[in-house]
């Protein structure tokens, strides 16, 4: 191997010229350009589109995708959970009504009023309730507070009494609580809530504008696959009339939880 | 005895009564936040637009500098002339070997031309009388170490402020976002509501700077590792190549 010194040229006037090669090659080597600008074009536009995405794209950042709809109406029957909030609402002018008393035939025959039951639990016959139902055809319209038997918790109205089976309604925004009191009437009577063990299951199902139920889904299963599916059959044969006109919405959706007592 | 079972109901009214629609909006987030907690965004912003920048410049300059590196050490290993790899050097001028080859052969021509010019012509450069000679080996082997660092230091050109990104980022985020929570407990204490809806957009707000601290100095600290490890193994390759070709000057031309 040898070098070749072709090109570069001898040069005995200046002796300090070849020692500056070295330097001359660092320096020069040092000195290459780079791409640095066009990067920066590069970067700027991605941010550009990372941003635009955020302002302009989907923002629920997959809040949406799932989440529990906003509740605005909870009602319980046989005064399980009460009312998150107090104060007179909507339903202050709502009707009194008892349930009709073939559901109360169908599911099953009614436990004693809820005031019967705490003073005297076992002599109460349990036709009791069914020997006096109120008159079940009209119900009464009227401001007036009705005596219940549920135990309120400073909230607006409660109502029912009859059959054991207190109703509290905590109405927020939805237009028509009798519709919804119709709704429960209907799907408890093809409820079979007697399974002999205790559960519950949140079931959630959607209300369509002609009244049929659709897209029932196990929410939150009890663990007993029997209540999950008894609380699914209710759902499945039940029929409801078509959604109140005043309600805008084309659909509704309702979690009902189903509370197998024993 | 039985008793009824109970039912709880909710309701969903879709569409206008959901309180999430909006409390998500990064527009109306951004827009909620006080002046401070916007500059402290709009500095983060810029150092993650700079950050990239380089990340994307290095990446791009690591990936033709590695091939470069290969194909010259390719070239450098079957040619048997250095002028012969002199030649290749402006093909594959990326690769850091290539300044430190560059500076042993200059350095090397200079102590030929030197003792050509001083010792007359019978130890010339390439000339008939024999083979050149080298004077002094160390001052070759200088000439590699100055090029080696030199190459280094480009190679490291802007990495630092990678490194302070990394580190100052997340603190600037933090900024605003402790002097955002501030501004929302003032808030708070004025409005006289512990009320969850009242309490938490203020924070929410007040945690995006923090966010985005974080989203500006994350790809910092990864690249930041990986630019210098990637430095290293190259440093490490041209001391290797230093020494490989002064044991090629030593063997040749003393």
């Amino acid at each position: 191997m040898s070098v070749s010194c072709r090109g570069y040229p001898v040069n005995n006037s200046e002796p300090e010229a070849p020692l500056s090669g070295v330097t001359e090659v660092i320096v020069a080597r040092a000195r290459r350009p780079e791409p640095f600008d066009g990067m920066l074009v590069w970067s700027i536009a991605a941010h550009a589109c990372v941003l635009g995405f955020l302002l302009f794209g989907p923002m629920d950042w997959g809040v949406a995708a799932d989440q529990i709809p906003t509740t605005v109406m909870t009602i319980s029957l046989g005064g399980a959970p009460g009312p998150r909030e107090t104060g007179q609402t909507q339903m202050g002018g709502r009707t009194v009504e008892a349930p009709p008393p073939e559901a109360v035939e169908r599911a099953m025959p009614p436990p004693p009023p809820r005031e019967v039951e705490h003073v005297l639990p076992v002599e109460t016959p349990p036709q009791r309730p069914r020997a006096t139902p109120p008159p079940r055809e009209e119900p009464q319209e009227g401001v007036t507070r009705t005596e219940t038997s549920t135990r309120g918790q400073g909230f607006g109205l409660s109502t029912g009494g009859a059959g054991g089976s207190g109703v509290q309604l905590d109405v927020a925004d939805f237009c028509c609580p009798e519709y919804i009191e119709q709704m429960v009437t209907l799907i408890q009577r093809n409820w079979q809530a007697n399974q002999g063990v205790r559960g519950a299951t949140l079931m959630r199902f959607v209300i369509t504008r002609s009244g049929t139920i659709e897209n029932v889904v196990v929410e939150r299963p009890s663990g007993l696959l029997a209540l999950d599916l008894a609380a699914q059959r209710a759902l499945l044969t039940t029929r409801l009339a078509e959604l109140p006109v005043q309600f805008p919405n084309p659909t509704l959706t309702v979690h009902l939880t189903f509370e197998y007592q024993r | 005895m039985y008793t009824f079972g109970s039912q709880i109901l909710a309701l969903q009214v879709p569409g206008d009564a959901n309180p999430f629609a909006g409390s998500g909006d990064v527009v109306t987030l951004i827009a909620q936040t006080t002046p401070i907690n916007q500059a402290v965004l709009v500095i983060l912003v810029l150092f993650s637009v700079a950050s990239w920048a380089i990340i994307l410049q290095k990446l791009w300059m690591f990936r033709v500098l590695e091939r470069e590196t290969g194909r010259f050490l390719d070239v450098f290993r079957r040619s048997s002339k250095f002028s012969e790899v002199q030649a290749v050097c402006q093909t594959v001028s990326a690769t850091p070997l290539v300044g430190v080859f560059q500076a042993g052969y200059a350095e090397m021509n200079a102590q030929f031309r030197v003792a050509g010019g001083s010792g007359g012509a019978s130890a010339g450069a390439g000339g008939a009388s024999g083979r050149p000679t080298l004077r002094s080996l160390d001052g070759v082997d200088r000439a590699l170490i100055r090029a080696a660092t030199s190459e280094i230091g480009k190679l490291e050109r802007r990495m630092t402020f990678l490194a302070t990104t990394a580190g100052v980022a997340p603190f600037i985020g933090l900024f605003g976002t402790v002097v955002g929570i501030m501004i929302a407990f003032q808030r708070i204490g004025a409005s006289g509501s512990t009320n969850l809806a009242i309490v938490a957009p203020g924070i929410s707000e007040a945690l995006i700077a923090t966010a985005a601290g974080l989203f500006a100095a994350i790809p910092a600290v990864v690249f930041y590792n990986h630019f210098t490890h990637r430095v290293k193994e190259l440093s490490a390759t041209m001391d290797d190549f230093a020494l490989e070709f002064l044991n090629i000057a030593e063997r040749n031309f003393t």
